[in-house]
Formats: C-alpha cells, sequence, structure tokens
C-alpha cells in the first residue's frame, strides 16, 4: 500500500507526463534510464576534501544531486560562493584572479555550465561536481581561522549575475535553488578588510614618519609642509566618499600630533617604523619612502640628516639597497646638495661614515660610475647640472679619501 | 688618387694627418706650419676665420667661439657653459654642429691646397660619445663636404697608430687620453697589428680646459689675497689663455707667473696640483672602473699609453704610474697620436681602388675589433617584483656594453590590452646597465615613424620579438616582428642616418 501511496505521489509531483528521469554521468551529458527511485527526493549538495590536479593544491569539491525545481524547461549553470560568516554578518571571501570572481567584483565564483535544458521532473540521480573552491587562494576580511560558508546555486543560465558578492536574495527570478555548507580554514594571509584597516594605519604612520624627515634639519619647512598636504589631498580625494571625512580627520590629527612632538620633545620613530614593518607589504613601505623623499626634496636642498634618517628607515623596511639608491636618485635629481660642511658631504651622497673605508670607495666608484654614465644620456640641462654637480661631490670626497692615505 | 685623410676634431685642438704614398701616416700642416689648429672660430671676419688668430681672441671677441664640440648633440644655437667667454655672433647663430663644420671645411680646404682632393676622410669622436653626437659629427663632416663614411673613437684611433707604428708588444694596455675638454679610457688587446678594444669609458667634461679655468680663478683669487685686488670673474682682466700659459709652465717648472696690469701673479706647481686634485680622483675612479668591469688588475695591463695634451701635466702621469703601477709609454706627440692612428683606418676603410699598392700592403696588416660603447634597448611595461608588484614602464636590454661587433640581440615582449593595434618602437641607450626610463635616452623619438601597427581584433600576449643587430660601421638595425601575422618594421639607428635628409647648407665662408 505504502509502495502505491509513494508512485502516486511520485506520478502528480512530476506531472505524470514526464515520468522518465534523466540520469547525468557528469555535468554536461545526460543519459534516459528507468527511474530507480529511494524515498522522496530532495536537492542536495555535499563538501569533500580533495587535490586539485592540475594545480596541485588542496580544495573543496562540491557536488550536487537531486531534482531540478524548474516548472519549464530550461537550461541550468551551477554557481558556487564562498563568504565568510565567522563573525555577526556574513562577508564575501575574494579571489585573487578573474577567471573565478564575480563579473563585476573580486568576490569568489565558481561557474560550471551544465549546457544541457531540462525539463520539469528530471532530476540528477547521482553525486555531480558542480564546482571546486581554494580555500588557500580565498580572501576573507580577516585572517586566521575562519568559518567559511560554500554556496552553490543553481541558476538559470545567462542570469548568473543576479548573485553580488556572494549573496542572492531568495525569490530572485533565475535563482532556481541554494544550498550551504560549512568548514572552517586557517589564513595565513591578512583579509582584505585587515589590508584595509591596516593600509589607513600605514597612511597615518607615514605622516608621522615624514614630519620627522620634515624636522630632521632642526625645523618644520613651509614647501615640506606642502608636500604633506598635497599627499594627504591625494589620498583623501581617491578613498570613498563616505570615508573622505574621517580619514581627513585623522591624517591631520597625525600631523598635528608629529608636529607638537617635534616642537617638544622631537619626533620618535621606532615605534612607528616597528608597527609599520608588522603592518605593512612591500607596495605600502615603498609609498612611505616615495613620501619621505618627496618632503626631503621639497625644498630643493637636501640635508644630510634628513637622508640619514630616510636611510635608516629604508634599512629598517628592508627596502633593497639597488631600490633605496633609484628611490634616492629619482628623487633627487632635480635638487642640490646642500654644502654645508665637507664632512656632510659623505652622508648627502650616501656614504654612511661608518662603513670601512673599502666599501665607501666602492660606493664611491659605483655612485661616479652611475653620475657619470647619466651625464651622457640625460637631456634636460637642468638635469645634467644637477648629475655634474654630483660628478664633483665625489671627486672631492675621493680627493680626501686620498689624502688621508697619503698623511 | 685621393687624399685619404684622419682628422681629430679635438674640443680645443684639431688635427689632420694623411697617408703617404708608401702608406705611412703622416701630420699635414695647417697654412702657418703648425701640427694643431684651435678649434676656434671668430664669426665676425668676412671670410669667417679659424685657428690661432680667433683663438688670442677668445674671450675678448663676443664673435668668437671656442669649446663647442662638448656640446655636439645639440640643435640648438651653440651657447657656451658657465665660466666661459660669452658667444654673441654679429649675425645669425650657429649650432654646434655649425661650427664644426666650420673647422672641418677649414682643415679640409688647407690639406686639399696642399695635397689635393680628398677621397676618403674619417673623424674620431670621444669613446663614451651617444649616438646624437656622433649623428651631429657625421653632419659637420657633410655639411664642410668631406667624404666621411665612419667615425672611430679616439683611444682606439690611438691604439691603432701605437700597434701599427710603433710596434708595440703583444699584451693589454691601457690608453689614457685627457685632452683639451673630454677624457677617455680604453682598454685594448694588441697582438701584432691586430687591435681589439676590451672596454672603454669617458668623462665628457673634463679637460685641460677645467684646469685652466681653475687655474684663473686662482689666479684672480691671489689677486685678492694678495694685493687687495678684486677683479670679477666675468672681467677680461685676465684670460683663460694667459692661465693656459702658467699651466704649460708649470708642466716643467715648480712656479708659473702672470702678469695683471702691473701685479704678478705667481703660481706653484703645488698650488696648482692641490687646484685640479678632485678632478684627477675623477680620472683615477673612470680608470679603475674600467678594470673593474673587465675584472683586471693593475698587472693584467702591459702599460698606459698616454693620449692628448693634458697627459704632458706632470701630476697627470704620476697618477698614471700610480693606477696603473707601471710607467706610461710616450713614445710618440701626444697631441698627434689619435690623428695618425684615424689617418690609418681612413685608409683601412678605403676603396682598394684608391690606394697605391704599397698603401694597400701597408695597410692590409691592420685588425681592429671593436665592441658595442653602449646598452641598446627598448621601454616596455614590467612588474617590479621588488616592489610588491607594481607595474611600471622599465629600460629592457636588447645588447649589452662591451659586446663585440658585429653584435645581435634579441628578446620577446607581449602585447598589453586586448584588440591593442599598435607598439611604440623606442630604442633606448645607456652607458649602465639602466633601468629607470628616466635615466636612459631614447634614440627615434624625433622620427616620426615609430608606431607598429598590429592587425586588430586579437587577445592581449601577442609575441612581439625585438632583434637589434649592432653593425661594425656603429649602425644600429631594430626589427619589431609581431610572430603571429609575421609583420615587421625596422628601424635603423646610424651615426650617418641624418645624411639621407640632409640638404647641404653652405651658408659659411672659409677664409
Amino acid at each position: 500500500m505504502t509502495w502505491l501511496v509513494i508512485l502516486l505521489i511520485l506520478f502528480f509531483y512530476f506531472g505524470g507526463h514526464k515520468f522518465i528521469l534523466w540520469m547525468f554521468a557528469n555535468s554536461t551529458s545526460a543519459s534516459r534510464e528507468p527511474p530507480i527511485l529511494s524515498g522522496t527526493p530532495i536537492s542536495t549538495m555535499q563538501l569533500t576534501d580533495g587535490i586539485e590536479p592540475n594545480m596541485k593544491v588542496s580544495c573543496k569539491r562540491v557536488h550536487f544531486k537531486g531534482p531540478i525545481p524548474i516548472i519549464r524547461d530550461t537550461e541550468i549553470t551551477f554557481v558556487l560562493s564562498a563568504v565568510d560568516i565567522t563573525d555577526r554578518g556574513a562577508r564575501p571571501c575574494l579571489f585573487p584572479f578573474d577567471a573565478l570572481q564575480e563579473k563585476d567584483t573580486l568576490a569568489f565564483q565558481f561557474q560550471r555550465r551544465t549546457g544541457v535544458t531540462f525539463s520539469p521532473g528530471q532530476y540528477l540521480r547521482d553525486w555531480v561536481e558542480a564546482g571546486i573552491i581554494f580555500p588557500s587562494l580565498l580572501q576573507p576580511p580577516f585572517g586566521g581561522t575562519r568559518k567559511i560558508q560554500a554556496v552553490l546555486r543553481l541558476i538559470e543560465t545567462g542570469k548568473e549575475d543576479i548573485i553580488k558578492r556572494g549573496f542572492c536574495r531568495d525569490g530572485t527570478p533565475g535563482l532556481l535553488w541554494a544550498g550551504a555548507k560549512n568548514f572552517e580554514f586557517e589564513f595565513a594571509e591578512k583579509g582584505y578588510e585587515e589590508e584595509k584597516i591596516h593600509r589607513r594605519e600605514a597612511l597615518l604612520l607615514a605622516i608621522h614618519l615624514a614630519m620627522a624627515v620634515s624636522s630632521a634639519d632642526g625645523y618644520f619647512d613651509e614647501e615640506e609642509g606642502e608636500v604633506v598636504q598635497a599627499w594627504i589631498r591625494r589620498h583623501v580625494e581617491s578613498a570613498p566618499p563616505s570615508e573622505r571625512e574621517g580619514l581627513k580627520k585623522d591624517m591631520n590629527a597625525s600631523v598635528q600630533k608629529a608636529y607638537q612632538d617635534g616642537m617638544e620633545t622631537g619626533i620618535q620613530t621606532d615605534q612607528a617604523m616597528a608597527r609599520l614593518n608588522e603592518i605593512s607589504d612591500k607596495a605600502a613601505k615603498f609609498e612611505v619612502l616615495e613620501l619621505c623623499f618627496e618632503v626631503m626634496s621639497a625644498n630643493d636642498k637636501i640635508s644630510p640628516d634628513e637622508m640619514n634618517l630616510i636611510r635608516a628607515y629604508a634599512d629598517l623596511l628592508n627596502i633593497p639597497k639597488e631600490e633605496f639608491e633609484r628611490l634616492k636618485d629619482f628623487h633627487t635629481l632635480n635638487v642640490t646638495l646642500a654644502e654645508n660642511l665637507e664632512n656632510d658631504d659623505e652622508r648627502l651622497i650616501g656614504i654612511d661614515p661608518a662603513w670601512p673605508k673599502q666599501e665607501k670607495l666602492v660606493y664611491l666608484r659605483n655612485e661616479f660610475k652611475k653620475w657619470n654614465s647619466r651625464m651622457a644620456t640625460l637631456a634636460d640641462p637642468e638635469q645634467r647640472k644637477v648629475a655634474q654637480h654630483r660628478i664633483d661631490m665625489i671627486g672631492r670626497i675621493r680627493q680626501i679619501y686620498e689624502a688621508e692615505e697619503t698623511s | 688618387m685621393g687624399q685619404i685623410i684622419g682628422i681629430d676634431l679635438g674640443t680645443c685642438y684639431s688635427a689632420v694627418a694623411s697617408i703617404d704614398e708608401t702608406g705611412r701616416p703622416q701630420i699635414v700642416h695647417n697654412r702657418d706650419g703648425q701640427n694643431i689648429t684651435a678649434s676656434c672660430v671668430d664669426t665676425s671676419t668676412n671670410p669667417i676665420t679659424v685657428g690661432e688668430i680667433p683663438y688670442k681672441e677668445w674671450g675678448l671677441n663676443s664673435s668668437v667661439a671656442a669649446r663647442f664640440k662638448l656640446q655636439m648633440g645639440s640643435t640648438k644655437p651653440f651657447q657656451p657653459e658657465k665660466g666661459d667667454p660669452k658667444f654673441k655672433p654679429s649675425q645669425g647663430s650657429y649650432t654646434p654642429t655649425d661650427l664644426s663644420s666650420i673647422v672641418l671645411s677649414h682643415l679640409k680646404q688647407f690639406t686639399e691646397e696642399k695635397s689635393g682632393k680628398i677621397s676618403e676622410a674619417v673623424v674620431t669622436v670621444p669613446a663614451n660619445w651617444g649616438n646624437e653626437a656622433r649623428e651631429a659629427t657625421m653632419s659637420a663632416a657633410k655639411q664642410a663636404g668631406l667624404p666621411v663614411r665612419v667615425i672611430i673613437n679616439e683611444p682606439t684611433a690611438a691604439a691603432l697608430y701605437y700597434a701599427f707604428k710603433e710596434g708595440l708588444a703583444d699584451g693589454n694596455y691601457a690608453v689614457f687620453d685627457l685632452g683639451g675638454g673630454t677624457f677617455d679610457i680604453s682598454i685594448v688587446k694588441v697582438s701584432g697589428t691586430d687591435v681589439e678594444v676590451l672596454g672603454s669609458s669617458g668623462i665628457q667634461r673634463l679637460g685641460g680646459d677645467d684646469f685652466d679655468k681653475a687655474l684663473r680663478k686662482k689666479i684672480l683669487d691671489k689677486c685678492k689675497t694678495e694685493h687687495g685686488k678684486h677683479i670679477d670673474e666675468e672681467s677680461d682682466e685676465v684670460t683663460k689663455l694667459e692661465a693656459e700659459v702658467v699651466k704649460k709652465t708649470l708642466s716643467s717648472r715648480e712656479e708659473g707667473s702672470t702678469k695683471v696690469g702691473k701685479l704678478r701673479i705667481v703660481v706653484t706647481r703645488q698650488e696648482f696640483e692641490s687646484l685640479i686634485a678632485d678632478k684627477l680622483a675623477q680620472l683615477k675612479m673612470l680608470c679603475e672602473g674600467v678594470m673593474d668591469d673587465l675584472n683586471m688588475k693593475p698587472e693584467d695591463i702591459e702599460a698606459p699609453i698616454l693620449v692628448g695634451g693634458s697627459t704632458r701635466i706632470p701630476c697627470v702621469r704620476n697618477l698614471v704610474q700610480k693606477v696603473f703601477k707601471k710607467d706610461p709609454i710616450v713614445t710618440a706627440n701626444v697631441d698627434e697620436v689619435v690623428v695618425l692612428g684615424a689617418a690609418i683606418y681612413a685608409a683601412r676603410h678605403a676603396d682598394k681602388a684608391n690606394l697605391t699598392p704599397q698603401q694597400a700592403e701597408a695597410i692590409s696588416r691592420v685588425r681592429i675589433q671593436e665592441r658595442t660603447g653602449r646598452f641598446l634597448g627598448t621601454l616596455s611595461l614590467t612588474e617590479n617584483e621588488s616592489r610588491g608588484g607594481k607595474k611600471e614602464m622599465v629600460n629592457s636590454i636588447i645588447i649589452k656594453k662591451g659586446e663585440k661587433l658585429p653584435a645581435r640581440g634579441s628578446r620577446s615582449f607581449f602585447t598589453v590590452r586586448e584588440g591593442q593595434t599598435k607598439v611604440l618602437c623606442r630604442i633606448t641607450e645607456c652607458e649602465l646597465e639602466e633601468l629607470d626610463p628616466a635615466n636612459v635616452r631614447v634614440l627615434n623619438e624625433e622620427v616620426s615613424e615609430q608606431e607598429f601597427i598590429l592587425p586588430p581584433n586579437r587577445p592581449a600576449q601577442q609575441e612581439i620579438k625585438v632583434t637589434y643587430e649592432y653593425q661594425v660601421d656603429q649602425t644600429v638595425r631594430c626589427f619589431f616582428e609581431d610572430i603571429a601575422s609575421g609583420l615587421k618594421k625596422e628601424v635603423v639607428i646610424s651615426p650617418a642616418r641624418k645624411l639621407a635628409n640632409h640638404s647641404p647648407v653652405n651658408k659659411f665662408t672659409v677664409e
């Protein structure tokens, strides 16, 4: 009797006239087979661990089976998203490569088109792979152990765009079915929210450090101030409108604090450097150095103390020597090195007086080679003048070394 | 048969040498019977005068121009550098190329007066000159009506002369060439009469003229400190020529003096040497740098060879001895070795039909192997790993400096955008391996047809193969090839490139 009832229910559920079901060996092909039914079929997904054979990275495979809930012939696409549900309010996980991103956002999305037009009543009897997630490549809002939800959706092909940043409201036209499975993962890298917070903090630290460069020669120069001002304006203007006011306020506060420190006790940079190292990537570190160089060369004069401080920053930030030299050359090409005391020539040119003599000689020779060769290629007369000035200064320093040797 | 000559177009002095019937190089004396002619032009006379008389007027007469060689390659009217006497021609304006052309024209005239028509000429240039200055030199020669097909680096010419005429023992030699305005150092390998250049470098703005300036300033300072007489630096009360006389005296005596009005100003050799010590330090660093680049030590050098008038200065000779730890070779006149070598090179390049059998026999022994004097590259967009993957334009080297000529280099680049239909064929040169485009010179910047048009509707990442061929005559042929379509664009960079478009300008009359 029960057997008969089930058959009857199924008959009506599938509309009676479509009693033949499709079975799919994979996502793109289908074969007709007589129905083999056990209980009421429901659409479901599963999550299994695996290794992607081509990329050799661990992955989570998502499979689907069950009926396709449609009321007319429809071609379907599996769309897989990943959202972070660790904290209150789920947030999307981002992905670094275009191939697995939503069309208009950086959010992770894996699409698999079946290429098959299903009819109402059809279902997938066996597990069909619907998508893959590479957890190690995902970027959640924060690093560390996070709870991630894999969300699989069956979408009417062509309407995949209804999913925005991993989300789609129930009842949205085109959304046929949605299921979710959770997993935990330890993320070694920073999350995007974390990055954003750190980026903002790095901007404030950059101002602090640049103010220290500005005051290195004993006073805050007006032109140096203008450079900091312009830099702040640039960053505020490029921030999203909703964040501009707050950012401006924080940046101005950072300027005021450093200024006050400079006037009273002197600007301490140790903690700022340590924090910057902790939270910044290479690009952010370069940005700090670039701002410092801009400040240093703002009044068309460079003091040895300013140069020394920036060199110390570069060392602490682990900026490669050649990159530091590139930055230094770029920012000082139009600037006359201040000629204060003969002893300062060394520091102005970038030599640490504590270096051993041989190291100084090699550095000097390389600097000479560099500027002498630029004399042959620089076309701008002003830049040539600067290059010649640099060559003359190098000659003077070498002459002093020679005299020391003789004496 | 026409004359085969070499010309040393110097900053302060120029000279001409020809090949005699037997194939030996010899100096062509000027109208005053001198071996060398001042590279000085008086534009106020009609016809324009060149040589010693204008040189004596330099600093007193603003129509006289000198030291224009240092600005060769500039297309702007010649303006002397700070510290040099002003130049204000009474009529029109003169580019450095125009003024060089006037000097070359003068040299051509007196040479042809003495020996007949010139059939082949070679002009020398400093080793570290870039393409523009070389092009300008070729242009000046053409303007002067000289049949110049190739140019030669000054130290190479000197080495050639020594190998050919002075019979050097086989080995490596350092050619130390300190002239009036420029300094060059070349390390050459000599085997019999074969000369192979191993490496070169130079300083564009360092020579005897800088020493004269320093000396003149010292004389002015002494007027003030010893006699309380202030003389403005702009004043012509003490000329550079007078300073030069003191300098020459100091090469043979411990003291030199000059009269300033009724005052006698004495400068000691020690004072002079301390005046130029920082310049000497530069020379030293450059010599050390060239040896470093070649992984050589002083003991790898057989001997240094002195070339150029400023090597007569005792402290310069001491410096050479100290750097190379050997006494320098000076068996020929330091003012003449470059031009004599240039004449030999001219004969080497002359049509065999223009040589007598003896000349052909003598010259056939000469072999020369030059190297690329510059890094040649192109500009491309590249991700800088050490800057966090930031994309930036960089100079990508195709042919390295120091490669034997002819040299060839090839690299592949890729289009950036989908549907990209053109690429800019930019050819760069630099003396060090510079990545930053700010520090390189784009050789074909002024050439309008530098775009390479590609087929439309293609995805990004289309391979463009860039191949450079650096030939013995210093012409660089650059090919940009689109691999998928087979389309190709060729750009030629050559010292003689401008000659094709050159319309003979003969607006100058020389006496």
